[in-house]
């Protein structure tokens, strides 16, 4: 197990490589410069580029780049005057996260119950009542659902505060919105990988053995149907983790995924690189993490063998 | 507990069992108590700082910045969010007054030289830095050194070098790391001298009337240059790496988040100053911040369109247009048809300004009745707008299309013209706009091309645009700023107008010591830009829509430099 998790993190070593030459070259082909200022002139805009390093050969300011990455040194931001892009990301990834994981968590509570009760009570109104609500929850958008719970929770009813991030019950609105997601991802297939699950020989054998209700769907149904769970909940913890944009600007909360887009407009390639790789690596860490979870539910899945 | 009884039926597959109760509250029990567990340990990345809402009461005001704030160094800095910030919490020679006249600040005085060109200022006694350190013209002669500085790159160097004589070829000349020496002997050069503490002397290239008023810009404001390089990288990061001379102190300071701004009784003039606390805070997003105004969270927050339409007419309503015009630009280089004068007038009156301003904007703009905004000083007591009157010709479809139609004959095509537009709701609306008025009213076909606002800056820059529209935000209160634009060597005069008369009226404003003649100078360059070569199109002076909390009185943002003046507001109880 530990030899797997040693060449996995290699691997990842070499693919975070990858995606941060990638990037950079592709945020260099993004047509326009950081300094976009109809008051520019020509002889400005030089020493801006000189200040910036940017009027060296690309590859050069590659290698550099490179070079400070692999000393932690994310550079400073071309926006945020001579601000420190691990600072910045450091300060606002936090937030994300907290309202990400939330989302996530009260996702998967309220999903697994929805799943698991309209399994349980398939071609009922339970049944039904969870499928529609899984589908509206996919439907409707976070820039419909956002304004609607803030006008509804914040400004008519007064229970939560409308933006900021200044206490926990600033979060609430923010990550029911993204929960709304969830909720419908988890239900949906927890409902079908239990119902196929449900009918196999080896749960009708365990219920004649005796073994109670709940004991029964939680060692053996709900394991077989978390595999393929597991296999949706990284990519979308990630998802939810680097901050939805939508939400963080109808919150006005200070996460990072508004942060990132807003230096993809603004062509702040030192800004854009680092929350790349940022990104790049939760999202490896997950699958890492992905994979050893699939050992630990699944005996079959026995890491250090099957698969390569 | 009640055992959930199977219902009747049994229409439930082989292997269906009953949940009870006990089963629902296992399962769910456990995921809230990971869910609570997680929340317990997230107690530290709240903004605990920043009093939620109640900035309100007691004596403070609540403003939305509307974006978040980039640099707080006033000599590199360029972005509207922190200059506004920058004129609350420092202070410059002068100040703009709600009238946009400059009134004494850090100065108590100044005298000017007989031929305009020296500028001797005197400082207050006794005016004093946040830190105890008094404010000395070393203070002015450093910022503004730094400022020009080519090691420094900042953006708005212009605005000093301009006008300062020395300025240019210290800026234009090496940096210190190509050639100390040279750098440092051109920056020795500059004409700002410090005969004592008190007392600031300043050269100028030329006589520049409006020149005081620029002192109030953000590029002019001084700093400690022990404090500045005891900081190093630090300079300006958060609420405790700056020096603060203004009627405000930052006491809180988050880049993405806002600050608060409390009153300084330091400050030389602290008995004016009305409003104790500022908190400024940032919702990019319009519906949130009306939600937050009309809950009590923001008490100042800009508006547009529907919103606009909506709070027109209520207390809370307000709203003024600023130095700024937005106006076409043909490429005469590019595009033979507007080199003719009757197409290019047929351009300025064949499309509805009123329209433009009323429908599409619906953001506090006014139809532009020339190139020099209203309210920008003219000569004598009046605006330069009273003084002129309107240059453009009224919107006129029918003798738009004949002027058009004799124009494309003259020239002897009728080709399709791409008018160049930017990546943002507002600029593809107006982009629309003027698509269907020209084909309309001139039967000028038109293609839209849409680019990211900087590609669209480099490609007006290199002349490589058939038609397009660009916006200029006055520098300072005089209509230099506009007129020069269309100076033939100009860089920003992207559309290639020319002409010689215009060009050595202007350079002859420049340099005129009468400055009554200078203003005749002017108003005759803007008559034969706009009404005799109808080489522009000006199509609106800038405006901008608010929500203002009515208990707040003498709200004044300026119309040039920066723009929130708190320092002039007053809070009714």
């Amino acid at each position: 197990m530990l030899r797997y998790v040693a060449k996995r993190l290699v691997y990842m070593l070499i693919t975070l490589f990858v995606i941060v030459s990638v990037t950079f070259f592709i945020s260099k082909l993004l047509p326009g410069t950081p300094f976009a200022d109809d008051k520019l002139t020509p002889q400005i805009r030089e020493q801006l580029f000189e200040k910036y390093g940017l009027d060296e050969p690309l590859y050069v300011q590659y290698a550099k780049y490179v070079w400070n990455v692999a000393q932690g040194d994310l550079g400073n931001s071309f926006y945020y005057e001579s601000r420190p892009v691990t600072q910045m990301i450091l300060q606002r990834a936090p937030v994300s996260m907290f309202v990400g994981v939330q989302a996530v968590v009260f996702g998967l509570v309220v999903g697994l119950v929805l799943g698991v009760v309209a399994a349980l009570r398939h071609n009922t109104f339970w049944d039904t009542l969870a499928v529609v609500v899984a589908v509206i929850g996919i439907g409707v958008p976070n820039f419909v659902l956002g304004p609607l719970l803030q006008y509804w929770f914040g400004v008519k009813l007064g229970w939560f505060p409308i933006a900021f991030f200044e206490s926990y019950r600033h979060s609430v609105l923010p990550s029911l919105a993204l929960s709304v997601f969830v909720i419908s991802t988890v239900a949906r297939f927890v409902r079908s990988e239990m119902l196929e699950v449900m009918g196999q020989d080896y749960v009708v054998l365990a219920r004649a053995k005796g073994i109670s209700n709940a004991a029964v769907i939680v060692r053996h149904v709900l394991r077989n149907a978390l595999i393929p769970l597991i296999t949706v909940l990284a990519p979308l913890t990630i998802y939810l983790i680097t901050g939805s944009l939508v939400v963080e600007q109808i919150f006005a909360v200070p996460g990072i995924g508004e942060m990132f887009v807003q230096s993809v407009f603004v062509n702040d390639y030192a800004m854009i690189l680092g929350t790349t790789i940022f990104f790049s690596a939760l999202f490896i860490a997950a699958l890492l993490v992905q994979d050893i979870l699939y050992g630990v539910v699944d005996p079959r899945i026995r890491v250090s063998g099957a698969k390569e | 507990m009640a055992r959930v009884a199977m219902s009747g039926g049994g229409r439930r597959p082989a292997g269906a069992f009953d949940l009870t109760r006990r089963d629902f509250l296992k399962l769910g029990g456990g995921g809230l108590v990971g869910a609570a567990l997680l929340s317990a340990s997230g107690c530290n990345i709240f903004g605990g700082g920043q009093q939620g809402g109640s900035g309100g009461g007691g004596n403070g005001v609540i403003v939305n910045l509307g974006d978040t704030i980039r640099d707080l160094d006033s000599t590199t800095t360029t972005d509207s969010v922190s200059t506004d910030i920058l004129l609350n919490v420092m202070s410059g020679l002068y100040r703009l007054d709600p009238d946009q006249q400059p009134v004494p600040d850090m100065a108590e005085s100044h005298e000017v030289s007989e031929d305009k060109l020296t500028y001797t200022f005197r400082l207050r006694e006794g005016i004093k830095w946040s830190n105890g350190e008094p404010v000395t013209s070393q203070d002015f002669k450093y910022a503004w050194l730094r400022a020009m500085d080519p090691d420094t790159a900042g953006q708005y160097a212009y605005i000093l070098t301009t006008f300062i004589k020395g300025g240019p070829e210290f800026n234009g000349g090496p940096t210190s790391e190509e050639d100390k020496e040279e750098h440092d002997r051109l920056r020795d050069n500059v004409a700002i001298e410090t005969p004592d503490d008190r007392t600031l002397r300043v050269t100028l290239q030329s006589p520049s009337p409006f020149w005081l008023g620029l002192t109030s810009f953000f590029t002019y404001l001084p700093q400690k240059q022990s404090f500045v390089e005891e900081q190093g990288e630090q300079y300006a990061q958060n609420a405790d790496a700056l020096l603060y001379n203004g009627p405000y102190i930052l006491t809180e300071f988050n880049p993405t988040e806002g600050v608060t701004m409390v009153k300084r009784d330091d400050y030389w003039d602290a008995g004016s100053v009305d409003i104790r606390r500022v908190e400024g805070k940032i919702v990019k997003e319009e519906d949130t911040a009306v939600n937050l105004y009309e809950s009590g969270g923001l008490d100042v927050t800009e508006i547009t369109g529907q919103y606009v339409q909506e709070y027109k007419g209520t207390p809370d309503f307000y709203s003024q247009t600023f130095f700024a015009t937005f106006y076409m630009v043909p490429n005469v280089n590019r595009v033979r048809i507007f080199r003719n004068p009757n197409v290019r007038k047929a351009i300025q009156m064949g499309f509805d300004r009123r329209a433009l301003v009323d429908q599409i904007l619906r953001n506090g703009s006014e139809p532009a009745t020339g190139l020099v905004p209203a309210g920008i000083d003219g000569p004598g007591d009046q605006t330069f707008r009273q003084a002129q009157g309107n240059v453009m010709p009224d919107f006129d479809p029918e003798r738009a299309r004949r002027l058009f139609q004799q124009g494309i004959e003259e020239v002897g095509e009728n080709p399709t013209v791409e008018l160049l537009a930017y990546d943002d709701s507002t600029a593809r609306d107006i982009a629309t706009f003027l698509q269907n008025q020209f084909q309309e009213n001139l039967g000028m076909k038109t293609r839209v091309k849409v680019q990211p606002f900087d590609r669209k800056l480099e490609l007006e820059a290199n002349g490589e645009f058939e038609l397009s529209w660009q916006g200029w935000i006055a520098d300072y209160n005089d209509p230099m700023t506009f007129l020069d634009l269309f100076l033939s060597d100009s860089s920003f005069n992207t559309g290639g107008y020319s002409n010689p008369r215009y060009d050595r009226l202007i350079n002859q404003a420049k340099e005129e010591t009468d400055f009554a003649r200078r203003m005749q100078q002017m108003l005759e360059a803007e008559r034969i830009l706009v009404a005799e070569d109808a080489g522009t199109a000006p199509m609106y002076f800038d405006g901008e829509a608010s929500l203002i909390r009515p208990t707040i009185k003498n709200y004044v943002e300026h119309k040039y430099g920066a723009g929130i003046d708190v320092k002039w507001w007053r809070l009714e109880e």
